[in-house]
């Protein structure tokens, strides 16, 4: 007995205080627990999503590399065109050679962005020559101009059109092209024309980091397509150009043979003119005294002459006066042909010309009975010609319709303007020519051999005088013709102004 | 109290005319005969001596800096090749050059704050507001280059610039100081008095998956990532292939997906260009690496590039009250241009919109951007960036 205190009592109380400390101590612990667990839970959320977060970050990297990547060759590809059109328009619109590489040294380096350019040529002996160097030393280029004059390997690739690249060649060509050149990245092709393998171009980057693309590739394949076409157009040009230089020449030795050749036909042309005119002179001279003397015979001033004597008279007469009508067109042609006519150019109706031309000539129509139509319209300008000589064009010309037009023909004469001048066509429904016949026809005594020509005589002089007579009009003349259908004259005289 | 500024440009292809020209057109805008300092930006294709020569002869008494860069920005143009001048006289602006002449492993630390020295020396006593570091983009490891600079001011003054490049063939840049051209150094220029800075930097990249930790870096290689080989994780994103790609064709991927290295004071990413993949597995890149950073992919594209061109120009803007600046440059990440193509100069423009279309301005494109990762806290630890934007104006 403790002072009426039970120990039992004692004993349970604590009992139970120490049972409910426990119990909240457990209760503490479980609950702590529960705390770390949903901490950690939330930790491991965190961590979660924090690696998807990451996860989702190197996809983003990764994407966003593909595409800068994608952007970076677009762009690249993008400068190196306009750089290529830019270099293209440069060394097409020259066709010198050495301009070409001029420009070519101005805007390679610094339009395609290489660090490198380089291009090689054979001369004529097939040594290589350098016509272009960016960011290669003279010895280092002569360097590698030795070496690869030593080692044919590479050019030998060249020559058969192959080229090298440090994205597509192999291992062992691109280490031998990599040191032969001094360069990480690269890019060579060669040059190639009509006459084959005319160089190489070389493309690089020392930088290593400054890498070749598949872009590149093709621009610098373009590019020495682009130089060696423009080459050969130098070359073509060069050419046209020495060609053109010896057709000149020629035309100079020529014109200057035709020149001195013209000056002797002029000389003859001359001198025959001159001939004929003296001559004609001195054959008039006589015939007059001939028909004089033929004309005082058959008068009976000397004496009666018998009649037989008289015909016989009278055909050295008729003969005469053919004579000097064939002498006068001689010297009428000679006078034209040197200019020693003067033209009394004036102002004439074309239709009183023809009008003329029917009264003169109806006698004769009519005895074949030819009809005659004329084709003029009304108003029809005025002529300046010297009237004298255009009549002889119609009568020669009409003349011969009617000769060469069978009996009931036609015979047209039409007019009408063309520019300054009338054109007139005078058609037969004649025997027409042949094509041999009409390119002779305008010669001085070239006469058609028809059956027409051999029963009537003519000194072949007649259209030879139109020709001129509308020539000194500065008019022209030609002929169409078709054979037993008609020939049509065609000719033209000046309008009055 | 005046600043004039002139800006000449030339493309000919001999360097002394080249050079000749450039700099009478810069003394013509500027309508000066004598002038406080010069900045030549030049492409590698002239004669980095030669070019020097004919500046000197048109500038005699004044302080040279410069570079070689993989472009020039003008303000209407941009060209891979020539030859630019920015030509300043300032009665209000001091200026001091320096170099360190050679830079070799062991010894940045050292260059950084030799460099420090001399332009300090050449500063005189003014009270000094801000460094400009013209180093060799080729340079190993720039950033500990810029330690040294920022150590020997006690972290005072921001420390902002650009790595020089060449014509993206990564093989050799040189820089100007004074009368030397040099190669494998880095040049400085010390600015202060009666002015305010702007300084504006963003890349436009954003973060892309789940982030990972770099457990094992040194100095600028990942060695790994996640407890994996660095080189497998990138795997992971650019697929197997990135494996085999090493340097020759990775370029293009780096620039498109930098390493975006998150700072955890800072609050910012600061963006890494992967030059390399070792035959273990460790990746090669441009520029430290923090052990034990997170790390992301980082993806952007034209829009996001351009709208970051803005919001740095923006960022000039706020830091200069909204005063327009006396003229401003641009350093601009060389693969930003290589990214941006034809934009690059619609990116020009819409800077120019905001900082001011008579502002005289140049920019070069360059090999890694220096500058504290926040422009707001511009004076904070500076560090060697890849593919942003830098913009620097003065007003």
């Amino acid at each position: 007995m403790y002072n009426g205190i039970n120990p039992i009592t004692i004993f349970s109380f604590l009992s139970l205080t120490a049972f409910l400390i426990a119990g909240c101590l457990v209760f503490i612990v479980v609950q702590r627990n529960k705390k770390i667990k949903h901490l950690t839970a939330s930790l491991d959320k965190l961590l979660n999503s924090f690696n998807s977060l990451d996860e989702q970050a190197k996809l983003i990297v990764k994407t966003d590399l593909e595409l800068n990547k994608a952007q970076e060759e677009l762009s690249k590809r993008l400068i190196g065109l306009n750089a290529l059109q830019k270099i293209s328009r440069l060394i097409t619109t020259t066709l010198d050679a050495n301009e070409i590489f001029n420009r070519l040294e101005k805007s390679l380096a610094s339009d395609l962005g290489f660090e490198k350019i380089l291009i090689l040529m054979p001369d004529e002996n097939k040594n290589l020559l350098c016509r272009l160097q960016a960011g290669f030393s003279k010895e280092f280029t002569e360097q590698i101009i030795a070496q690869l004059s030593k080692d044919q390997t590479l050019l030998t690739d060249l020559r058969e059109g192959r080229p090298f690249s440090s994205l597509t060649s192999t291992k062992q060509h691109k280490e031998k092209i990599c040191s032969l050149f001094g360069i990480e990245h690269f890019l060579l092709n060669p040059i190639i024309t009509q006459d084959g393998f005319t160089g190489l171009l070389l493309a690089g980057n020392q930088s290593p980091e400054i890498f070749i693309t598949e872009g590149d590739e093709e621009l610098i394949s373009i590019l020495a397509n682009q130089i060696g076409q423009s080459l050969e157009n130098t070359q073509l040009f060069e050419q046209v150009y020495r060609s053109r230089q010896d057709l000149e020449l020629k035309i100079q030795d020529r014109t200057k043979q035709l020149a001195s050749a013209l000056e002797e036909v002029q000389k003859i042309s001359k001198n025959k003119s001159d001939f004929v005119s003296a001559v004609s002179h001195e054959l008039r001279t006589p015939l007059t005294s001939i028909k004089g003397y033929a004309s005082i015979l058959m008068a009976g001033k000397i004496g009666e002459i018998p009649q037989e004597v008289k015909d016989r008279l009278e055909k050295i007469n008729k003969h005469s006066d053919n004579l000097v009508k064939f002498i006068n067109d001689l010297l009428d042609i000679s006078r034209i042909e040197s200019g020693r006519v003067e033209m009394k150019l004036i102002r004439h109706d074309v239709l009183s010309i023809i009008d003329n031309l029917r009264d003169l000539l109806t006698p004769q129509m009519k005895d074949k009975n030819i009809q005659f139509k004329a084709d003029v319209p009304q108003g029809i300008p005025e002529l300046f010609v010297d009237i004298s000589q255009v009549d002889r064009i119609f009568i020669n010309l009409l003349s011969n319709a009617i000769k060469f037009t069978p009996v009931g023909g036609i015979i047209t004469i039409s007019a009408k303007t063309q520019n300054d001048f009338v054109l007139f066509e005078v058609t037969d429904t004649g025997i027409g020519m042949t094509e041999e016949d009409l390119s002779r026809l305008f010669s001085q005594f070239y006469r058609i051999d028809n059956e027409i020509n051999r029963n009537v005589k003519g000194t072949g002089l007649g259209l030879s005088l139109v020709k001129n007579i509308v020539e000194a009009h500065k008019g022209k003349i030609w002929v169409t013709s078709q054979v037993n259908a008609g020939t049509t004259f065609h000719f033209t005289l000046p309008i009055a102004k | 109290m005046a600043t004039h500024i002139g800006i000449g440009f030339s493309q000919k292809s001999n360097v002394a005319l080249a050079a000749q020209e450039a700099s009478i057109l810069a003394k013509k805008q500027a309508q000066q005969q004598f002038f406080d300092l010069v900045l030549i930006l030049s492409s590698v294709h002239y004669n980095p001596a030669d070019t020097l020569e004919t500046v000197r002869q048109n500038f005699k008494q004044t302080k040279i800096i410069g570079c070689s860069t993989a472009g020039i920005i003008l303000a209407d143009r941009i060209e891979t090749r020539g030859i630019a001048i920015l030509a300043i006289k300032s009665t209000e602006i001091k200026f001091g050059v320096g170099a360190s002449p050679s830079i070799v492993p062991g010894n940045f630390y050292q260059a950084g704050s030799q460099l420090a020295q001399s332009t300090s020396l050449n500063f005189g006593p003014n009270r000094r507001q801000l460094f400009l570091l013209l180093t060799d983009g080729l340079i190993e490891n720039n950033s500990i280059v810029i330690k040294g600079i920022r150590e020997a001011f006690n972290n005072m003054i921001p420390v902002v610039g650009a790595g020089s490049s060449d014509d993206f063939r990564f093989q050799k840049t040189f820089q100007f100081c004074q009368d030397q051209s040099l190669t494998n150094a880095a040049v400085g220029l010390i600015m202060g008095g009666e002015m305010k800075i702007g300084i504006g930097l963003k890349h436009g990249f954003k973060p892309l998956g789940k982030p990972r930790i770099i457990d094992h870096a040194q100095g600028n290689i990942i060695k790994t990532i996640d407890g994996q080989k660095a080189a497998t994780v990138l795997a992971e994103y650019f697929g197997e292939d990135t494996l085999n790609f090493h340097a020759k064709r990775l370029s293009r991927m780096a620039m498109l997906y930098p390493l975006g290295i998150y700072i955890e004071n800072e609050g910012e990413y600061l963006l890494r260009y992967v030059l390399d993949i070792n035959p273990d597995g460790a990746i090669i890149c441009q520029g430290n690496i923090p052990q034990g950073a997170r790390v992301h992919i980082m993806l952007g594209n034209k829009d996001s590039y351009k709208q970051a061109a803005v919001d740095a120009a923006n960022e000039v803007r706020h830091l200069l009250l909204g005063k327009l600046p006396k003229f401003f440059i641009i350093f601009e990440s060389l693969t930003r241009h290589k990214l941006l193509g034809k934009s690059s100069l619609l990116e020009v423009q819409m800077i120019r919109e905001i900082l001011g279309y008579t502002t005289p301005m140049i920019g070069m494109y360059s090999l890694g951007e220096i500058a504290a990762l926040k422009s707001i806290d511009y004076i904070a630890e500076p560090y060697l960036q890849n593919q942003m934007i830098l913009i620097l104006a003065i007003a």
